[in-house]
């Protein structure tokens, strides 16, 4: 996918260590405009670090991230992380308040109305008037969901939106994230639920140590033996 | 010289009561995360049972820090019960905010309860030693001044020995330091914030009296004297018993020097600007936590 | 809901026309002041409102600019100038003293940023009793002509531009931003909310609207000591009305204010202090119990009412 064709987001050669420890080593890859990358990995193989350097939560020791050509490596934090829900206010209001200071944010009414869709998208309209308080924590996700998706952000990255979700709950969020991946957004997913990676993400990388280990279509990376070692003991169950 | 040496002492002398006017504030500030406001109108109503106590039955102002702290610790106890344990299930940062608006209110309560109780007027204590004084070459030192700068010491020290060597003590640093881990060690977390506040205001009590020893009281010095322990405690750093200490004395020779220097007018106004300056290098105070 | 906020709009611009019309039809010198001073305190704990209510930050220093704008517009008033121009350059002045002021103690957080602002007014108070310790009377050609009038539809329009301001930002983008300033300053910078910004502009619009209040009281007021505009008790008046009607809403100040000045009045015919005892208590009473104010006191019971009848009908 991303072959020839440079990539939105390109990551070349990203290092980080904290102390001795190496968390991200050499880690190089594209992201096309549109796809929805995954990126897999056990615990304390260096995702969420990964993804921290990506969204300038944490400065690279080495290596360059680039967005749609431009060297965004040392600026300061700029992407939208799920963060939490600004309690007292409504799940609309929540929405609404990231889309008047997203990027290319329309006027007020526009924005209402963009807002209320997203909320339609994550299948919770019928709330958008209850103070994000009194949400469970499955409507919580989606109107955090419906939020970065209001930044209209170029990349929306995504740390293990689906953590703390019990099945009937994925089986839900899946469907969300399916209609989201429907609208063409670029979307870099980090996941410990193999499933969810499956049925989502156009591409996977697995990273192990720090290491960009394998790269490919989520059936032929899930079906490697040395993917299938790095995970089994601890998440075999979900190859089912 | 020697005006400049008068002051100095003078500013010493008052500027340890200073200290033990903030240490209370510092020390419910450290451990509930409840800044009391209302601590000033506390050292206020400690001030009026030494006038009252005096007034009734002649009792020696030094003697009435007796009974200060005491009622102080009851009614500080009372008044815990009532506003300030429901503040325990929130955040900090709400916790802070709602404990200001509480203070708020309460020291206007309080200032107009002394108003209905006792009038709007000044009242003083005059023992028969009052207006003794000391003489060290040219400089005059008040005895009275210098007594109760010397109790505001003991009290103090005793503070120390109590936070360092007993088991409460150290339970009441163990929450200062992290409320969590001290419950998790199995300290009954609600009676030691009970305790904290009752000492606090203790505390309030006994400075409250030691003030009246030298100095009129009226309903209004209450908001004075909570400025000035908030100038204190930025500047001696929080939890710091001794820091407290100096930096009372620091502010009192500061005030005093430039009342002398500036006009008596502008004394208020030297610790609260030196205040200002040091918030605004280190935004979240000396003593943040 | 839509149905409340209709007929609470067709209220409000009823009342404010009834007001309009009240000098004309009576010159009764209790009343016209009752409603002169029922506007003024709308109008200050309004601007309060729109720094502590809509962005969250608690300034304990509010009479500060209250007292500036009423010390300033009666200096240069009675210096000869204009009302309006004394008004304006009042204002202007405040709007100054709020961005000096303002940026340094907005960068304050908690705790530090009421007792930083309390202390700013603390020194403004002091100096300002220092330096003009001359108490202010209007002169004999003005006490001549003095007309309670003017004064009352100055407070009045104070009140009803104070509180549309209110109305306006809170359906505005900068308003949903001081929303999400209020909630959660990080999570408000995330979402690319300038935080720092938005605090500087809501307070140097905070305290404008208290100066211009200032402004028409020190053209109100016989007589005070320049000292007294800046009593901490402006700050704790303007906080108290906003808590007691409702803090963060459009109509809480204008009703808190109405309500305040009617007990304020009734309980001062009994003894002078015991109105501060009252409201001290009632607003900690409010801060403990009932953060919504009586705002939300009237929405929980006209939501109920309706719910009956729908029921009924």
């Amino acid at each position: 996918m991303s072959g020839d064709r440079q990539g939105l987001l390109q990551l070349e050669g990203l290092t980080k260590a904290f102390g001795g420890l190496l968390a991200v080593s050499r880690v190089s890859f594209d992201v096309a405009e549109g796809e929805i990358l995954g990126l897999l990995g056990p615990n304390g193989s260096g995702k969420t670090t990964l993804l921290n350097l990506v969204a300038g939560a944490l400065r690279a020791d080495e290596g360059r991230v680039r967005l749609a050509g431009r060297d965004i490596t040392s600026l300061p934090a700029r992407t939208f992380q799920l963060v939490r829900p600004l309690s007292k206010l409504s799940a609309l209001d929540n929405v609404l308040v990231a889309r008047l200071y997203g990027r290319d944010a329309p006027g007020f009414t526009a924005a209402r109305r963009e807002s209320l869709q997203l909320l339609d998208v994550v299948g919770i309209r019928g709330k958008a008037d209850a103070p994000a308080a009194h949400l469970t924590l499955m409507e919580r996700k989606r109107v955090e969901i419906a939020r970065a998706l209001a930044t209209q952000p170029r990349v929306l990255l995504l740390d293990e939106p689906l953590a703390g979700l019990n099945p009937t709950e994925v089986d839900a969020a899946l469907n969300i994230f399916r209609r989201i991946r429907d609208s063409g957004i670029t979307v870099v997913l980090v996941e410990h639920n193999v499933r969810a990676v499956r049925a989502l993400c156009h591409r996977i990388i697995v990273l192990n140590y720090g290491q960009n280990v394998v790269q490919g279509a989520p059936d032929d990376v899930l079906a490697r033996p040395e993917v299938i070692e790095a995970y089994l003991g601890k998440a075999s169950a979900d190859f089912q | 010289m020697t005006i400049l040496l008068q002051n100095a002492v003078f500013g010493l002398l008052i500027g340890g009561l200073y200290g033990l006017g903030a240490v209370g504030l510092s020390l419910v500030f450290g451990v509930l995360a409840v800044l009391n406001v209302a601590h000033g109108e506390l050292i206020m109503l400690g001030g009026y049972v030494s006038v009252w106590l005096f007034t009734l039955w002649r009792v020696d102002p030094f003697v009435s820090v007796l009974a200060a702290g005491p009622l102080l610790f009851l009614g500080g106890a009372a008044l815990f019960r009532l506003l300030f344990t429901r503040l325990a299930s929130y955040s900090e940062e709400v916790r802070i905010k709602n404990s200001i608006l509480i203070g708020f209110g309460l020291a206007l309560v309080l200032q107009t309860l002394a108003i209905l109780a006792w009038g709007a007027d000044e009242r003083a204590v005059t023992p028969s030693y009052a207006g003794r004084v000391a003489a060290i070459g040219n400089v005059v030192v008040p005895l009275s001044r210098l007594g109760a700068m010397a109790l505001a010491f003991l009290v103090l020290g005793g503070l120390h020995l109590f936070l360092t060597r007993t088991r409460a003590g150290t339970a009441l640093r163990a929450t200062a330091d992290d409320d969590q881990a001290a419950t998790l060690v199995g300290i009954p977390i609600g009676r030691i914030y009970l305790t904290a506040f009752a000492l606090g205001s203790a505390l309030a009590g006994v400075a409250g009296a030691l003030v009246s020893v030298s100095d009129a009281i009226s309903p209004a010095i209450g908001l004075g004297w909570t400025l000035k322990a908030l100038i204190v405690i930025v500047l001696g750093g929080m939890g710091n018993i001794f820091g407290t200490f100096v930096a009372g004395l620091f502010l009192g020779v500061a005030e005093s020097m430039s009342g002398f220097l500036l006009g008596n007018a502008y004394r208020e106004v030297v610790g609260l600007v030196m205040f200002l300056i040091v918030l605004s290098v280190r935004p979240r105070g000396l003593f943040s936590r | 809901m839509t149905r409340i906020r209709g007929a609470a709009w067709i209220m409000g611009a009823f009342v404010v026309g009834a007001l309009t019309m009240l000098p004309l039809v009576t010159s009764s010198r209790s009343v016209l002041t009752w409603g002169f001073l029922v506007f003024l305190y709308a109008a200050l704990a309004q601007s309060w409102n729109l720094l502590g209510g809509l962005a969250g930050q608690v300034s304990l220093g509010h009479a500060a600019f209250f007292g500036l704008g009423a010390f300033v517009t009666r200096v240069l008033w009675l210096g000869g100038q204009s009302l309006a121009t004394a008004l304006a350059a009042g204002t202007a002045v405040v709007i100054a003293a709020g961005i000096l002021i303002g940026a340094p103690t907005l960068r304050l957080r908690g705790p530090y940023f009421a007792i930083g602002t309390l202390a700013v007014a603390e020194i403004l108070r002091i100096t300002t009793g220092n330096l003009f310790p001359e108490v202010s009377t209007l002169p004999a050609r003005s006490l001549a002509g003095y007309a309670l009038a003017p004064r009352y539809y100055l407070a009045l329009g104070a009140a009803v531009v104070s509180t549309l301001v209110v109305w306006a930002l809170a359906r505005s983008r900068f308003g949903y931003g001081l929303a999400a300033v209020r909630e959660d300053e990080d999570v408000a910078e995330a979402i690319g909310v300038h935080v720092f910004r938005h605090k500087l502009a809501v307070f140097v619009l905070s305290s404008a609207l208290a100066g211009a209040t200032g402004g028409i009281f020190g053209y109100y007021h016989l007589s005070f000591y320049p000292q007294f505009v800046f009593s901490p008790l402006w700050t704790f008046d303007a906080l108290l009305i906003t808590f007691l009607g409702g803090a963060g809403t459009m109509w809480g100040p204008p009703l808190g204010a109405a309500f305040y000045l009617l007990f304020r009045e009734a309980l001062a015919l009994r003894l002078v202090e015991i109105h501060l005892l009252i409201f001290g208590a009632l607003f900690v009473l409010v801060v403990l119990a009932f953060p919504g104010g009586l705002i939300e006191a009237w929405r929980m019971f006209a939501s109920r009412w309706i719910a009956v009848r729908e029921r009924g009908g």
